[in-house]
């Protein structure tokens, strides 16, 4: 197992948030609040990071090498104040990576014990 | 901009107060964050007022403030916010309080070594383990960390363990450094600290205050923790630049000061001392003595 494969693995599972995060910079680089506006979207309002919470899980991605920092400049759809960007590194993308492929042995584990539908079954609805 | 919403006041002075509120903080991640922390909290605001009305601002208040409990908590702790994994931690060279905690658990080459401590000194010496982390029965990295150290210094890492174990805490963290600093009276730093109007009363009462006091006294060595090696190395970096061939209680001081997230450091800000306030009045400390404090010892 070569260096990178062990400092990911070290970092795995992710907190939610973490989680959360890389998904949003998957997408491209955002800054704080466009990760906050992404977050809550993407679970339907359900995660709600508050901005202690994100700006904590953004120091440490920042010092594990997860994310860095892209450009410093305002959002055309807010105001013209200068906002920090942010975006996944090449580790990043393997963590993220790797933690999504954990998820999805855990979602596998989840239907071979029928707690999930069969993959590309239609959800099961009502009694059926 | 111009943007039409109602409530723009509230706004305002939402992101006012929350502003005041980053206080919380330790002043290193204030100082990285808070302005962007302050901009993400107005534009919830805004987008709270602009699509619910202004009774939206009750529960994202509520939220953030539950989240700066948490987040000002976890971040005085050094606490791994992105992993869930212990490893994580000793990766970034951090560990966890719960991890020092467990020490407590019995180890039974531990306890054989206290016993073999236990008869090869005389009881004065076991009621002060502190001895064993520079004495003669220290671990070698442990020795190695201390080399160079000053009497005075070595005498504010004793004081230091024993301020640690007064409040049955099982680690020792740079706020039990800053107390040994205070509580050795003497030393560069003390008088530094004197200057700057830091008092060991209030400065207990700060230490315990937020970490509070542990369950049940501690027995064994009672290890640095993470931070506290920091500090050490910093004071010793400190007095590498300086031109000190020793590390005196006034590097210990310093170390403190430049880790900077450490509650040590954070009961020093309280009084509004940071690297530099604590560099100038150890300056002036060497200035009246007209010698540094490894100088007699």
């Amino acid at each position: 197992m070569d260096e990178v494969t062990q400092r990911v693995e070290a970092l795995l599972p992710l907190t939610p948030a973490a989680f959360q995060i890389l998904l949003a910079l998957a997408g491209g680089e955002r800054h704080g609040y466009g990760i906050l506006r992404e977050v809550a979207e993407s679970t339907g309002g359900k995660l709600r990071l508050g901005p202690g919470t994100l700006y904590r899980s953004i120091k440490q991605l920042l010092e594990a090498g997860i994310i860095e920092e892209s450009d410093e400049r305002p959002d055309p759809a807010l105001d013209d104040e200068r906002r920090r960007y942010y975006r996944l590194t090449a580790l990043g993308e393997r963590v993220a990576r790797a933690e999504a492929e954990h998820l999805a042995r855990l979602v596998e584990k989840a239907r071979a014990r029928r707690l999930l539908p069969e993959a590309g079954a239609a959800p099961v609805r009502g009694g059926a | 901009m111009p943007r039409r919403f109602g409530g723009g006041h509230l706004v305002a002075l939402s992101a006012r107060l929350y502003r005041a509120l980053l206080l919380a903080y330790p002043p290193r991640f204030r100082r990285a964050f808070g302005d962007e922390m302050a901009r993400v909290f107005r534009d919830s605001c805004r987008e709270a007022v602009t699509r619910r009305g202004p009774p939206a601002l009750v529960p994202l208040w509520l939220g953030t403030l539950r989240d700066l409990a948490i987040s000002a908590a976890g971040e005085w702790r050094g606490s791994p916010a992105i992993s869930q994994r212990r490893a994580h931690a000793i990766l970034r060279g951090r560990t966890r309080r719960r991890q020092m905690m467990r020490r407590r658990n019995f180890d039974p080459f531990d306890a054989l070594r206290r016993f073999w401590r236990g008869v090869a000194r005389s009881p004065r010496r076991r009621v002060a383990p502190s001895v064993a982390l520079y004495g003669p029965g220290a671990r070698l990295n442990e020795r190695d960390r201390f080399t160079g150290f000053t009497e005075r210094a070595r005498l504010v890492l004793s004081l230091s363990q024993q301020e640690a174990q007064r409040l049955h805490h099982t680690h020792m963290g740079a706020e039990h450094l800053l107390l040994g600093l205070i509580r050795e009276g003497d030393g560069v730093a003390a008088q530094a600290l004197r200057a700057l109007g830091v008092d060991l009363d209030a400065a207990r009462t700060r230490v315990e205050f937020i970490i509070g006091r542990g369950d049940h006294e501690g027995t064994g060595d009672i290890g640095l923790t993470p931070r506290a090696k920091q500090v050490v190395e910093l004071a010793a970096s400190e007095a590498h630049r300086r031109g000190h061939h020793y590390v005196g209680t006034e590097h210990l001081l310093l170390g403190i000061a430049d880790e900077g997230q450490s509650i040590g450091a954070g009961v020093l800000h309280e009084y509004g001392v940071g690297p530099d306030e604590a560099g100038a009045a150890v300056e002036r400390v060497l200035r009246g003595r007209g010698g540094p404090d490894g100088a007699g010892t």
